[in-house]
């Protein structure tokens, strides 16, 4: 068997003197003629077509308009991801750059040392003479006094 | 320029069954202006606005703070109703149907109006549009009251108290539970008679 139902308290019925406040501060324009120029309007819209939409509604459809609808939370997320792409671009770039500066400077160590040399040096030719030398021979030409 | 239409569910739903028995004069009557202006017929929908133009302004007047945003939820309820008709089925009740329209195009100016007016929404409230005595304290007060409230509690109290619209039936025009509607009611009725406390004991 369900309990009965608790008598509505005090505070949810409704209080005869706001709500009669409620009812004049949301009163209906009164007269006629009032309505009958509302029903001449709605019906001059519908007749129209969407050209007699309110003017709320209109400034929704101008090509422009949409730019009034950026947020700025928006705009930051959008600058936020381009400054992150831009900051990734200038990282690639200067990591390249870096690369291409030792290559190039170490191309041109190796052609200063073939210009002192009467043959150019064959990378080969020097894998083949280091097989002969002894595993710690440059270890013993650089400190002779250790050994 | 195009129209902005309304989301499918402002004009395609709720279907609201007409009762049972059989139809009145009146109910009679609204069906054959409904079906003629299905039909194409101006002055049939002239004819349905007429009837329910004083319902809709009020549906709308509960839900947006001025007389002029009301003014334009019904204009706008209307255009996309009569743009909708060839959905409605005439079995439903029409006044149900547009009035779930017009709720809607007023919620949608709400909203729109909270976005870009937030600074204005207490003087569009206590601003008159024909009532002289509006400029009072009382309704100042009241004024004050209201916007502490959130849109939907006010939206209720007003279809509910002033209207006389049933918990269901706000409920079908918000677009909310029936139990949200008597809970938003419970709600703005404590809020309100706490923050107009003193209203009798001042002369």
């Amino acid at each position: 068997m369900s309990a009965p139902r608790k008598p509505a308290s005090r505070a949810t019925e409704a209080d005869p003197v706001v709500t009669e406040l409620l009812r004049t501060a949301h009163a209906p324009p009164g007269g006629e003629p009032y309505w009958a120029g509302l029903e001449d309007r709605i019906m001059a819209s519908v007749r129209s077509g969407p050209a007699r939409l309110s003017l709320v509604v209109q400034e929704r459809v101008s090509w422009w308009s949409g730019f009034g609808e950026f947020r700025w939370t928006d705009l930051r997320a959008a600058g936020l991801v381009a400054a992150t792409l831009a900051l990734l671009a200038a990282g690639a770039s200067f990591v390249r750059e870096q690369a291409d500066d030792a290559r190039a400077r170490e191309l041109a160590m190796r052609a200063a040392i073939e210009a002192t040399l009467p043959l150019p040096i064959d990378d080969a030719m020097l894998s083949r003479a280091r097989r002969h030398l002894a595993p710690d021979a440059p270890e013993r030409y650089l400190n002779p006094l250790d050994y | 320029m195009t129209a902005i239409p309304l989301p499918l569910s402002a004009v395609a739903a709720p279907v609201v069954p007409m009762s049972a028995e059989p139809p009145t004069a009146d109910q009679a009557a609204e069906r054959a202006l409904v079906l003629a202006a299905q039909a194409g017929d101006h002055e049939a929908f002239a004819g349905l606005v007429r009837r329910h133009q004083r319902r809709a302004y009020a549906v709308a007047r509960a839900i947006v703070l001025s007389h002029d945003d009301a003014e334009d939820a019904v204009q706008e309820g209307f255009l996309h109703a009569f743009r909708a008709l060839d959905r409605f089925r005439p079995e439903q009740a029409f006044g149900a149907w547009l009035h779930r329209i017009v709720a809607n195009a007023a919620l949608d100016i709400a909203r729109r109006r909270k976005v870009r007016d937030a600074d204005e929404l207490p003087e569009t409230l206590a601003s008159p549009h024909r009532d002289p005595a509006e400029a009072d304290e009382l309704r100042a007060r009241l004024a004050r009251a209201l916007d502490t409230l959130s849109a939907r509690q006010r939206a209720v109290i007003v279809l509910h108290d002033v209207e006389g619209f049933k918990h269901a039936e706000i409920g079908a025009l918000l677009g909310i539970p029936e139990g949200t509607a008597r809970s938003d009611l419970h709600h703005a009725r404590t809020h309100l008679r706490r923050q107009l406390r003193n209203l009798r004991s001042e002369p």
